[in-house]
């Protein structure tokens, strides 16, 4: 547990400030972006945010959150150092990957009878994740 | 791929983290072209044997041929 901790803060050192800055600043819009969906969504759900127009402007601002989510990625894609980039092709790979077989397992599934549990961007963020922390490993 | 930038970076007292600062690129992955995990772009390759002055082949070789 010591030793992955050692091992990930030289990680987090070893990386160039602008890929630390760049990922910070996705990191921000990621946690933006994910508490806007949790509270558009409990909101909705309970009832706190009436149907309609104010329904609509919350799903509105957690789409504009989510652009920006995406941009930021872009940026620290197109900035980053080439290994860098290298491990996140893979983690994308592996999340895309993921979260592909999953949704078709999750239908099977459905189709067997199973209750509802399609999360396809859980399945996403678990595999992207595992991606990138495999990367690190590798390539420290 | 193999290469000869740990010598070469030895020979000059560079720190990994100066030799990233040069080329412009972590220091992860300085250190992962040093230890073979990985091997760069021909462009950083470029880069790296003009900041040592030498030709492309003198730092790197195809895996099974040694450096002369």
């Amino acid at each position: 547990m010591m030793e992955q901790a050692k091992r990930s803060l030289w990680v987090w050192c070893a990386m160039s400030e602008r890929d630390r800055r760049n990922q910070l600043r996705l990191v921000g819009w990621i946690f933006a972006w994910a508490a806007a969906w949790v509270l558009a969504s409990a909101g909705i759900g309970r009832g706190w945010v009436p149907g309609g127009a104010p329904a609509i402007t919350v799903t509105l601002l957690h789409v504009l959150l989510g652009g920006a989510m995406m941009l930021a990625f872009r940026r620290f894609l197109r900035e980053a150092d080439e290994l860098q980039r290298r491990i996140q092709l893979e983690a994308l790979a592996l999340g895309f990957g993921a979260a592909v077989v999953g949704a078709a397992a999750y239908r099977l599934l459905e189709r067997a009878g199973a209750t509802d549990v399609s999360d396809v961007i859980m399945i996403l963020a678990v595999g992207y994740s595992v991606g990138v922390i495999a990367g690190q490993r590798r390539y420290a | 791929m193999k290469n000869r930038l740990k010598v070469l970076r030895a020979e000059r007292d560079w720190t990994q983290a100066q030799l990233a600062l040069e080329l412009d690129v972590s220091r992860q992955t300085v250190n992962a072209i040093e230890t073979g995990k990985f091997d760069p772009s021909l462009p950083l390759a470029f880069r790296i044997a003009d900041l040592f002055e030498l030709s492309i082949e003198t730092v790197f070789r195809p895996n099974g041929q040694e450096h002369t």
